[in-house]
């Protein structure tokens, strides 16, 4: 499927969405702070990562003029 | 001092806005309402932050933190899920917009769908929605005034002046202003954030940040996981399904406010719009500093009645006059500059899709003239609301977020189904208004799926809907899809 990394961007809602309930339960800490907080921050980062990449092959599709 | 700092602030970039506006001014509506279709990555980037980060984003998450605690999380959650959609979606309108000469979103229901009386339900489904969002902001600027600057300055009067600020700096240069605005709001906010956070620990008498989380995690034991510490951990009210259901009617909701059209069509380039979409969700990381303030402001000023007041207490309690007036000057601007778009959004519908629908074909100037009338009208408007209404800000936000959201299932389908049709849409909007609303259905939800966000099942029976009438109802003119089309998109250009 030509578009086939754009399914990257389900990822961030994989992560933040659907997997809260399950990390609500962790107790550990980093440096004090809640683990399902780190959980929603880790997944900021990992949003940012997966738009980006996305943006990176979507870019350098349309230079190669294959779009 | 605080008074003097706060207006200095205000009034400088207000002067800024103005001088910056009109360098590019034109006088055509197209360059009013959506800067002329030429703001570059940095400004439509400093556009976009402009309007996620707002007086409600900002009182309402610390004041979440400080009430409950981990809902407040949801900050983080709700930017990234809004933009990894928004890469997908935000190309697209701005593509329909250029195609068709579109300015308003209701300009996109009315070509999409070919029917001008679906373009008149959008342009006031979104007229109130923006209402009631321009109230929020206004009511968010009283609170501060009424709390960082005591009695020096009269809630009456502080909303009335705001009102007027938030016209005068876009009614002559628009949108191009506006972002000017957002971009000193958000490098203020920036540096007031970071400097308060890392004096916070202190000004509650601990040695540092982790300290905080760590003393309020004793002292309110639930706090750091949902649904926080003030309800039984068993209360699905603000449970793990609430936030995963909210955090989507949020990601959802936020496209299909009107004035995010207009800032989307606003764009030079598609690159612009998907550089912005992979760096707008980092600046949600800011959030963990006002969460942290929501927790501080905890330790230090407890048992506050309202939450939304809790950061601005804090400061007012914490923190020299000097300091507390910049935070003043920057909590103004954080209400005018989007408040100012959602005026001008106003305007530009009624104009366009209201008097537009009755008076057909009129000129640029005239379009130009009213949509400038109406941007006044709606500040009065939305000046008495306020000063009517006194609700917990987050309430009414999420309220209207669902009630607008109900645009959503429409617009996501028109870009993915050839098929919908303008009946399907309408009948989908009003399944969604009366599953959102109506008594018996919310209870119904909550008792199938206990905690879950009403606007999100709202936004489940409206696609249902709007599929099923769709189907039996006929298909729009190949013209009118067409507009929605990618595979005619000059889909990628370069840098």
């Amino acid at each position: 499927m030509r578009n086939a990394h754009r399914w990257l961007l389900v990822v961030p809602f994989v992560w933040q969405a659907g997997l809260a309930p399950v990390v609500n339960g962790v107790r550990w800490r980093l440096a004090e702070i809640p683990f399902p907080m780190l959980w929603q921050m880790a997944g900021v980062v990992v949003a940012t990562i997966c738009i980006g990449t996305v943006y990176r092959i979507d870019r350098a599709r349309s230079r190669r003029g294959g779009a | 001092m605080t008074l003097a700092i706060a207006t200095a602030i205000v009034l400088a970039t207000v002067a800024g806005s103005l001088v910056y506006g009109t360098r590019y001014r034109r006088g055509t509506v197209s360059d009013w309402a959506i800067g002329g279709r030429r703001f570059g990555s940095v400004i439509f980037w400093f556009m976009n932050a402009g309007e996620v980060y707002t007086t409600f984003a900002i009182l309402g998450i610390s004041g979440y933190a400080y009430a409950a605690g981990a809902p407040a999380y949801i900050a983080f959650t709700s930017v990234s899920l809004s933009y990894a959609l928004g890469y997908w979606l935000m190309p697209r309108i701005w593509h329909a917009g250029r195609r068709a000469g579109l300015i308003t979103q209701a300009d996109y229901f009315e070509r999409r769908f070919g029917s001008r009386a679906l373009g008149v339900v959008a342009a006031l489904v979104g007229i109130a929605a923006l209402l009631v969002y321009v109230q929020i902001q206004l009511t968010g600027l009283s609170l501060m005034v009424s709390i960082l600057f005591g009695t020096a300055l009269p809630k009456e009067a502080a909303v009335i002046i705001a009102a007027v600020l938030m016209v005068a700096y876009v009614l002559a240069t628009g949108l191009r202003s506006a972002a000017f605005a957002a971009a000193v709001k958000d490098v203020l906010m920036i540096v007031i954030v970071l400097v308060l956070a890392f004096a916070a620990a202190h000004a509650v008498g601990l040695g540092s940040i982790s300290d905080v989380f760590a003393t309020v995690q004793d002292k309110y034991p639930g706090i750091g996981s949902l649904p926080g510490y003030a309800s039984d951990p068993a209360d699905p009210a603000m449970g793990p399904l609430w936030f995963a259901t909210s955090a989507l009617s949020i990601a959802l909701g936020n496209w299909v406010f009107p004035h995010l059209f207009q800032v989307s069509f606003a764009a030079r380039d598609v690159n612009s719009i998907r550089r912005n979409a992979v760096w707008q969700p980092l600046y949600s990381l800011a959030y963990f500093f006002i969460v942290l303030l929501g927790f501080a402001a905890l330790l230090a000023v407890p048992g506050l009645k309202d939450s939304n007041a809790a950061l601005l207490t804090f400061v007012a309690h914490a923190f020299p006059a000097w300091l507390v007036g910049v935070v003043a000057g920057a909590g103004i601007l954080l209400a005018i500059a989007p408040g100012s778009v959602l005026l001008l959004s106003i305007g530009t519908l009624v104009a366009r899709n209201v008097y537009g629908a009755v008076r057909r074909d009129v000129p640029d100037r005239t379009g130009l003239r009213v949509s400038r009338a109406a941007m006044i009208v709606a500040a009065a408007v939305a000046v008495l609301m306020t000063l009517a209404d006194t609700r917990a800000l987050l309430t009414i936000l999420l309220y209207a977020y669902s009630a607008i959201g109900q645009l959503a299932p429409a617009v996501i389908l028109s870009f993915l189904w050839r098929r919908i049709t303008a009946w399907g849409a309408f009948a989908g909007i009003v399944a969604g208004f009366a599953a959102l609303l109506a008594p018996p259905l919310t209870d119904a939800w909550q008792a199938i799926a206990p905690g879950i966000d009403n606007g999100f099942v709202a936004l489940l029976v409206n696609a249902a809907v709007t599929v099923l009438v769709s189907l039996v109802t006929r298909a729009p003119s190949a013209e009118a899809v067409s507009i929605a089309d990618q595979s005619l998109a000059i889909d990628e250009q370069s840098d």
